[in-house]
């Protein structure tokens, strides 16, 4: 009886905390920061950098206005968006070169049939990205990219009188519902555009088998990339290592790069790749002198700062995502040890890197291949964010969602030149022949037909939360250097 | 030398983490015997509901502190014990374990359900404050963290040995009936030490979030390291779990600072822990038998053989249908179930009918696949082949802990587990570093197998050929010497049985069982990788199977399919991804304390139905033959006269 009493006393106690968070989920974490005298947490939302050096929001041309097409549905075999032409939405309108094909020379429609994925008044592209999974939403971005591109193109052109559908599908972070996607894309989809996955190379083979087009944002394993029909408008060779930023710092910081370290997560292609930037950095001019991967249930990483202080490392790039890195950084810290220079890939290039490292992120560098995102003097970065807008209002641009948006773009100016000539294998053809894509401005060139890594890329650095390009130019470009 | 100090001290650290948490493990099992997998996701939760008051809501951080540590977390751990673990340390370990990975999974589903994924950061206490020693600067958390550690360590040691209270939890695991009669309360302090556990989850929790950040599975990972450092002190001494967590995180610290960073022991850093509790496990002494107790279930009915073959040729019959009328894409979904299927049949046998518990199913499905994908032999001789090396890994596994008792022999399989993950697949020799390789379809006879549709048909031939060969087993002398190790060990030991190697040969056929399915698996996909045979994909595999029926062919069926269908559901409603894993973990806490699962409520439906419309169903049928014995229970010699057909109003009474 007592225990019964006490059993429900312990109910209630635990219904009043319930209860506690239940009321605070009311209130906005901002306004209980500020009244703590916290700091407002300021992730928000806001892509890194915030507005424009004008102080206007970048990417903010158009009005909110309904969403086309439904929303991301992230199941295997959802139907997908539209872009319903009629409701464009406000989003801006691009002319010229950004115009929804281009400057694209429209192949003539005469003799264009309907195949898979195309009928009298759609054509169907795929695309099939990680949205569920262990960490849900992690390549959302790039279906939403490529839904603003389509709900882009639908408002305003077509391809021989047809406009453009999108079946979204969910890899989920596993290549066997790659795999299950790909079949699908292959039954339903006349091509797959700006499919975003971390395990890629389940679908390669399906992709291939049917002869699938295969425009991604870009490819993580080699099977996707030794695919004959997949492509990416990111296109990466691994072994192949940008020769640009470690000639940068080179020259900036000559004496530090004599003494650096790689340092990587020791998961995934993180491994690779490390292995092929420590053997590019050495031929490049510098002196790795440590070389370390860290677990992903590492916690305390001390004693690897604690090696690198030893070793008299003065130079420390790393590989890994950007929460490692902030535990990277508070280490570092903690342990007073301030290298020269700390360099990462555009990882961090991130809003929430920037909230969660605070102070510690300061005067670390990031190293790009495209265009910073409140870059609004590049149109097609204004287009992109408009159009991101209008599919899902408050979406945080990203490098996957960019480069989404980029094979969108890649897919509609190939297509529309064929015209009547298109066919799976014809746009295969077509994309064997692509050098030197940009989409338009918004990064550096990408050899999309050869599959080569590039050689460009531009340097950013981290100063008070807000990220500056300190390269000088556009990009730089450099050599091409053999990771093997 | 200062190095070496400066390693030292930054390996406290580590070992400090570890200790905290281990204590709260030892605690628990030593005053209830159950060994708590969800202890870090309980530590989890509780950091995530210091979050919520602390920064979300904005409560000081004392008043935050005390909610947590003195009111949530006893208070979780109170009813966990009232309601949950009540009771499972005189289970079968396979029960209790099962229970508590059912939280384990449940709690990580909770909060991705109440605290959606977005970042969220907790401070660390006395952010500006620390101490320089030597070279090494030590920041004040460490120092708070390193010395509550000790103080804990202390406080449990003195609470254990020095207090009436911990007198009579000591006793309450020895002999709670006799605890009864000096008046004592077993439940109370079963209660006490939960609430006490949980705390302690809570704490190590919130010490450690300012470090390794705010997520679902980092400190769940870390705390699986600590299991190291409680086994140590077999999970009874804190002392010695103290010093095991202690020379743990320096073990991990050296580790970093003298180990090579490049060639092929580099890996072994990632492993230290998995290769600690390896080798305490081995150096473990002899488990003694517990006698007095049966710890027997009831099983599911077996079916009879002309039953099980009927049924076999009606799931073949379906699957061809399907596999006549489906897409290419869920024909794969289809194969996957097979899969999944078959390897759950590996767990009826080693967990339904052998009470052991296998927390790395999956693993061995790798080895399979991996064999298959190496020899390179797409036929039955490959896969055979690749079915007999899973056999022998699983041997091996077993081999080094056929002294010991189930829980010890389910934490060697996690061991194993995380040094097949980290060490084997992803070596240059195996599936490399994010590579995979590539597996051809199987030929039969010659005849390869290329459509999906026919692959997955042979996949489920071989999924009730597996089965039917299992019952035939389950109906002979084997199973009937496998329920009796399961049900008393003790006695099948005083009758002269050498369970030992009856046991290594079981771990063996259940490994190899699952390595045919991996191999299977390999071709359905063409190309396979480590990814796919992660041991943390057999937390949730376990679940299934026993939440279906871990005890019947029919549950693994439904679990194959049920495991199939988990990612699907969580991918079209990923509002609900949170909530689905948590009905699935709290699922399995409900339903684990009865391993025959929903196949035995199917099997229990299936014969109401029987009796509320069979005699009219029959009625209306012509000729019928007499209806054939059901349950093993059931089976009778063969009457010397003919049965005499009774009234239904009558059998309806029996």
């Amino acid at each position: 009886m007592s225990t019964s009493r006490s059993a429900v006393l312990t109910v209630a106690v635990l219904a009043l905390c319930a209860a506690l968070a239940a009321c605070g989920s009311q209130l906005d974490p901002e306004t209980v920061a500020q009244a703590s005298g916290g700091s407002g947490g300021g992730a928000g939302g806001a892509v890194a950098g915030g507005t424009n050096p004008d102080g206007s929001v970048a990417g903010g041309g158009g009005a909110t206005g309904s969403t086309d097409g439904s929303t991301t549905g992230g199941s295997t075999g959802s139907s997908g968006s539209t872009g319903d032409p009629a409701s464009g939405g406000g989003g801006q309108q691009g002319t010229g070169e950004n115009a929804a094909t281009g400057t694209t020379k429209a192949g003539s429609c005469a003799g264009f049939k309907n195949q898979t994925g195309i009928t009298d008044k759609t054509i169907t592209i795929a695309n099939a990205s990680d949205i569920s999974g262990p960490v849900p939403g992690i390549f959302e971005s790039a279906q939403e990219a490529t839904r603003a591109y389509v709900a882009y193109f639908n408002s305003t052109s077509d391809i021989c009188g047809r406009k453009l559908d999108v079946e979204l599908l969910d890899t989920r972070a596993d290549a066997g519902a790659d795999q299950q996607a790909y079949t699908k894309a292959c039954d339903d989809a006349f091509a797959a555009v700006g499919s975003m996955s971390a395990f890629d190379s389940g679908g390669a083979s399906a992709a291939q088998s049917c002869g699938l087009p295969d425009i991604r944002s870009t490819t993580t394993t080699t099977e996707r990339r030794d695919c004959s029909t997949c492509f990416a408008a990111q296109a990466v060779n691994p072994g192949e290592v940008n020769g640009s930023m470690p000639r940068y710092f080179l020259q900036k910081y000559k004496d530090a790069t004599q003494h650096a370290a790689v340092i990587y997560i020791n998961a995934g292609a993180a491994v690779g790749n490390a292995a092929a930037f420590r053997n590019a950095y050495n031929s490049a001019g510098w002196k790795v002198d440590y070389f370390q991967g860290i677990d992903v249930s590492e916690f305390n990483y001390a004693p690897y700062v604690q090696q690198m202080k030893d070793k008299g490392i003065k130079l420390v790039t790393y590989t890994g995502p950007y929460q490692d890195t902030v535990k990277l950084l508070d280490a570092m810290k903690q342990q007073g040890f301030e290298p020269d220079a700390f360099v990462q890939d555009s990882t961090i290039y991130d809003a929430n890197f920037v909230d969660q490292a605070g102070d510690n992120g300061n005067g670390v560098y990031a190293w790009s291949s495209t265009k910073m995102f409140d870059d609004t003097s590049v149109k097609e970065m204004a287009l992109y964010r408009s159009w991101l807008n209008q599919v899902k209002p408050g979406a945080v641009p990203n490098y996957y969602g960019l480069y989404a948006w980029s094979a969108a773009r890649l897919f509609v100016e190939q297509a529309t030149a064929l015209g009547g000539k298109l066919t799976r294998a014809s746009l295969v053809s077509a994309l064997k022949g692509v050098k030197n894509w940009t989409g338009n401005g918004l990064h550096v060139p990408q050899q999309v037909g050869s599959k080569t890594t590039s050689n460009c890329g531009s340097v950013l650095q981290l100063d008070d939360g807000k990220w500056s390009q300190v390269s000088p130019g556009n990009f730089m470009c450099g050599p091409l250097l053999n990771g093997n | 030398m200062s190095s070496l100090l400066s390693f030292t001290i930054l390996g406290l650290f580590t070992g400090a983490a570890y200790a905290i948490a281990a204590s709260g493990l030892v605690l628990t099992y030593t005053t209830t015997r159950v060994f708590n997998i969800a202890h870090g996701a309980f530590g989890m939760v509780m950091a995530f509901t210091f979050w919520d008051f602390s920064q979300r809501q904005g409560m000081p951080t004392w008043l935050a502190l005390f909610l947590v540590l003195g009111v949530v977390a006893p208070g979780t751990g109170y009813l966990v014990q009232r309601f949950v673990t009540r009771g499972l340390g005189e289970g079968p370990v396979s029960v209790s374990l099962v229970v508590t990975v059912g939280l384990f999974v449940g709690l990580i589903g909770l909060a991705q359900y109440i605290w959606p994924p977005e970042p969220r950061t907790v401070p660390p206490f006395l952010p500006d404050k620390g101490l320089e020693i030597g070279d090494t600067y030590v920041t004040a958390h460490q120092i708070i963290t390193i010395a509550l550690s000790m103080v804990v360590a202390g406080l449990l040691y003195l609470l254990l040995n020095r207090t009436r209270i911990g007198t009579a939890m000591r006793a309450s695991v020895d002999n709670p009936v006799l605890l009864r009669l000096f008046g004592g309360n077993p439940d109370r302090v079963a209660s006490l030490s939960w609430a006490i556990g949980i705390s302690l989850a809570a704490l190590a929790g919130i010490l450690l979030t300012p470090v390794i950040g705010l997520s679902y599975y980092d400190l769940t990972l870390l705390v699986i390291n600590a299991y190291a450092a409680a086994m140590l002190g077999r999970l009874k001494s804190l002392p010695l779990t103290f010093v095991g967590a202690m020379g743990l995180g320096i073990l991990q610290s050296f580790a970093v600072a003298y180990l090579p960073s490049q060639g092929s022991l580099a890996g072994l850093r990632a492993v230290v822990p998995a290769l600690f509790l390896f080798v305490v496990i081995i150096a473990m002494p002899q488990a003694q038998l517990r006698i007095g107790q049966v710890k027997g279930i009831v099983s599911a009915p077996l079916p009879s053989f002309s039953k099980s073959i009927g049924w076999g040729a009606a799931l073949l019959v379906l699957v061809a249908l399907l596999a006549s009328g489906m897409s290419d894409a869920n024909l794969l979904l289809v194969g996957t179930a097979a899969t999944y299927a078959m390897v759950m049949l590996s767990l009826v046998l080693l967990t339904g009918y052998g009470g052991h518990v296998s927390l790395a199913q999956f693993t061995f499905a790798g080895v399979g696949a991996l064999a298959y994908a190496k020899l390179d032999e797409p036929n039955l001789y490959g896969l055979l082949l690749s079915a007999l090396i899973a056999a022998g890994v699983g041997a091996l596994v077993a081999l080094p802990v056929l002294r010991l008792t189930g829980l010890y022999l389910a934490l060697s399989t996690l061991a194993f587990g995380v040094l097949m993950d980290k060490m084997v697949f992803q070596a240059d020799y195996a599936f490399g570093f994010n590579g995979t390789l590539h597996a051809e379809r199987l030929s039969i006879l010659g005849h390869s197998i290329t459509s999906n549709g026919s692959y997955v048909v042979v996949m489920a031939a071989f999924f009730v050929l597996m089965a039917l060969a299992l019952l035939l087993l389950r109906r002979g002398v084997l199973g009937r010497l496998l329920i009796a190790m399961r049900d008393s060990p003790a006695a099948c030991g005083t009758l002269g049985l050498d369970m030992r190697w009856f046991r290594v040969a079981l771990f063996g056929l259940s490994a190899g069982m699952a390595g045919l399915a991996g191999g299977l698996f390999a071709g359905l996909r063409g190309t396979i990788g480590a990814a796919d045979f992660q041991l943390f994909n057999s937390l949730p595999l376990l679940l299934l199977a026993v939440v279906c029926g871990v005890t019947s062919v029919t549950g693994a069926a439904m679990g194959g399919i049920g495991l199939m269908l988990l990612p699907v559901l969580q991918s079209s409603h990923p509002e609900f991804a949170g909530l689905i894993f948590a009905i699935l973990g709290f699922g399995a806490v409900a339903l684990g304390r009865d391993p025959n699962g929903l196949a035995n409520l199917l099997f229990g439906l299936g014969r109401r139905l029987d009796r509320r419309f069979g005699d009219r169903v029959r009625s209306v049928v012509p000729v019928l033959p007499l209806p054939q014995p059901r349950t093993e229970d059931d089976v009778l010699a063969e009457p010397d006269v003919p049965l005499k057909e009774v009234p239904a109003h009558v059998s309806s009474r029996g």
